[in-house]
């Protein structure tokens, strides 16, 4: 039963690291443009700064949310 | 046992040059030239130059005080105790990485103007893919790193003076230097443009400071530290400003050729292709020696911030063959070739001259207060005009941190940003240590489920067609995954305490079930 939860500690918490890496990789292609999200998806200069702020933000907190329960499975091994 | 000798004047001079003599003469003045303050940035080198020597009296009065390992970190750390001193160190570090990775991309395009005039196929090329090129030069800087290999030091500054000594002469003598640029429009965006040059070219100062960490080695640091200081901070003034009068006489600042380093080009214009060639190449040894240093400066921080337990201990892992710290070479490589890849010079140069600017403030702050707290401490250089001098070095330091933002420049904005989210992370990570993991955790977990159900119920209510969405460029039902994701997530990170505690609960009852096996043992 604990090791269950453990592994699911451990597939939900990579799991959100991934989805932080990724939440955070659009903010820096909308920031910077690469894939011309900009124009794609017509985001205007306020809106920019906007979701940039707001997907980093976020990023950020859930990078972190995740690595502590990837690091919880890393413990109890 | 013979004593081991300290190193002298000369030496400690020449210290503070290499931190100053970098490659960011080779990228800054572009900016501020063409597009910031035009002939101005003449001006701007001295006001910069000024400043900087304020600031300097500051550092001769602590450096002479305080010879110890750590610099501006130990002097803050003394002055206001572990958390301000943490906050200095990780400025410190992160402005250590932000100017490695400006240095990763100044190499990439001095590189390509070296191949402007060997083949301008490999330079388009190297154009196209510099974000991997970039890669490739910190991975093997960071190598070298951890192999622990010998800096060229003082031969590479006394071939640099010696090299910008030919530049200036040849500037004057050849028949291109032509004094009607100086004067052709002397500041075209006012006064602003005049400041927000020279806060743009104040990096090309600040490397001065470097010497410190060469204090605990200094025969008789309470002298040489402070005349080492001071003597780099005056040489660098009038050796700067005759590059760039020579560079502005020969480039007219309406001169085509903006998207070239200025110096390469003036240097062309002079010296003909050899002149472009010998800069490039220049420039690229100023880089990779520019990059080396910022590695092992953030290299010797994160030791110095893990030794105090504010770092990770990992960090202070030796490489058994090298002896090195090969855990914080690699972290430190990883996050430049991450900045490196976003190209952007002029955010680049803002994010490095934030975090210096931020230390040199607490550094002014620090002096001030050691003055009171400890009046009888022995200080063989006293600051002179005290508390002015200080104030002064504080309010410029302030000053240069803000006007850019107050002129609406972008790229300032975009550092000014990165900066505070960079200063949350470094707030939180404190507060991490302090508060401890489990409450983080608790609290992170909180926020996960909040935010996974609101972006969960908006897209449910966007799928419904009842609300906007507010991801335009995320799909709904993406979004609605992703939140199932947090939401589950925020629950193990809520019960993060309970996990904890059930897990020692049951390593407590295990431990009584065996010595209830052992008691029932040796009673039978």
């Amino acid at each position: 039963m604990i090791t269950g939860k453990i592994t699911l500690r451990l597939l939900f918490g990579a799991a959100q690291v991934i989805l932080a890496l990724l939440v955070i990789a659009v903010a820096l292609d909308l920031k910077f443009n690469i894939f011309d999200f900009q124009t794609m998806f017509n985001i205007s200069q306020d809106a920019l700064n906007y979701y940039v702020v707001l997907l980093l933000a976020f990023g950020i907190i859930f990078l972190i949310g995740g690595l502590f329960l990837v690091y919880d499975w890393w413990e109890s091994r | 046992m013979k004593k081991a000798k300290g190193i002298g004047l000369f030496d400690i001079v020449i210290a503070g040059l290499s931190g100053a003599i970098g490659f960011e003469i080779f990228v800054l003045l572009n900016y501020a030239y063409f597009h910031l303050a035009g002939p101005g940035i003449l001006l701007a080198l001295i006001i910069g130059g000024v400043i900087n020597l304020l600031i300097m009296l500051s550092y001769c009065e602590l450096g002479a005080a305080m010879p110890l390992v750590g610099g501006e970190y130990t002097y803050i750390k003394t002055a206001y105790g572990g958390y301000v001193g943490f906050i200095a160190g990780c400025f410190r570090w992160m402005a250590s990485l932000f100017a490695a990775a400006l240095a990763a991309v100044t190499f990439i395009v001095q590189l390509a103007i070296l191949f402007s005039v060997i083949s301008p196929q490999i330079q388009a090329a190297i154009l196209d893919q510099a974000w991997v090129l970039s890669i490739f030069v910190v991975a093997a800087l960071g190598v070298t790193e951890i192999r622990g290999s010998r800096k060229l030091g003082s031969v590479v500054v006394i071939a640099f003076i010696l090299l910008f000594a030919g530049f200036i002469i040849g500037g004057f003598i050849s028949g291109g230097f032509n004094a009607v640029n100086l004067f052709s429009a002397p500041l075209p965006q006012g006064v602003t443009g005049l400041f927000a040059a020279t806060v743009y070219i104040f990096p090309m100062f600040i490397g001065t400071k470097a010497l410190v960490a060469s204090a605990t080695s200094a025969e008789k640091p309470g002298k040489n530290i402070p005349r080492g200081l001071l003597l780099s901070a005056v040489i660098i003034i009038p050796l700067y400003l005759l590059m760039a009068l020579v560079a502005i006489g020969t480039v007219a600042p309406t001169e085509t050729a903006q998207q070239v380093s200025l110096l390469n080009f003036a240097a062309g214009q002079i010296f003909g292709q050899y002149g472009t060639v010998v800069f490039a190449i220049a420039g690229m040894v100023a880089c990779l020696s520019a990059l080396g240093t910022s590695l092992s400066v953030q290299s010797s921080i994160a030791r110095g911030m893990s030794r105090d337990g504010y770092f990770p201990k990992i960090l202070m892992a030796v490489h058994s063959r090298f002896g090195t710290n090969y855990i914080a070479a690699v972290v430190g490589s990883g996050l430049i070739m991450l900045l490196s890849v976003l190209g952007a010079v002029p955010f680049l140069v803002y994010a490095a001259s934030f975090g210096s600017l931020i230390v040199f403030a607490l550094v002014n702050l620090s002096l001030i207060k050691l003055r009171k707290t400890k009046p009888h401490m022995d200080r063989p250089f006293r600051t002179p005009l005290y508390p002015l001098t200080p104030i002064l070095g504080f309010v410029f330091s302030v000053a240069l941190l803000i006007l850019p933002m107050v002129f609406g420049d972008g790229n300032a904005l975009d550092a000014l940003a990165s900066g505070l989210g960079l200063t949350a992370i470094v707030l939180c990570s404190y507060y991490l240590r302090m508060a401890g993991r489990f409450r983080v955790q608790i609290a992170l977990g909180g926020i996960g489920i909040g935010t996974g159900a609101i972006i969960a119920a908006l897209a449910f209510l966007n799928i419904l067609g009842l609300a906007q969405p507010i991801f335009p460029f995320i799909s709904s039902y993406v979004q609605l995954a992703a939140s199932f994701v947090l939401i589950a997530a925020g629950y193990f990170n809520l019960n993060a305490d309970a996990a904890k505690k059930k897990k020692e609960q049951t390593s407590e009852d295990q431990l009584r079930r065996w010595t209830a096996k052992l008691r029932n043992h040796f009673v039978k």
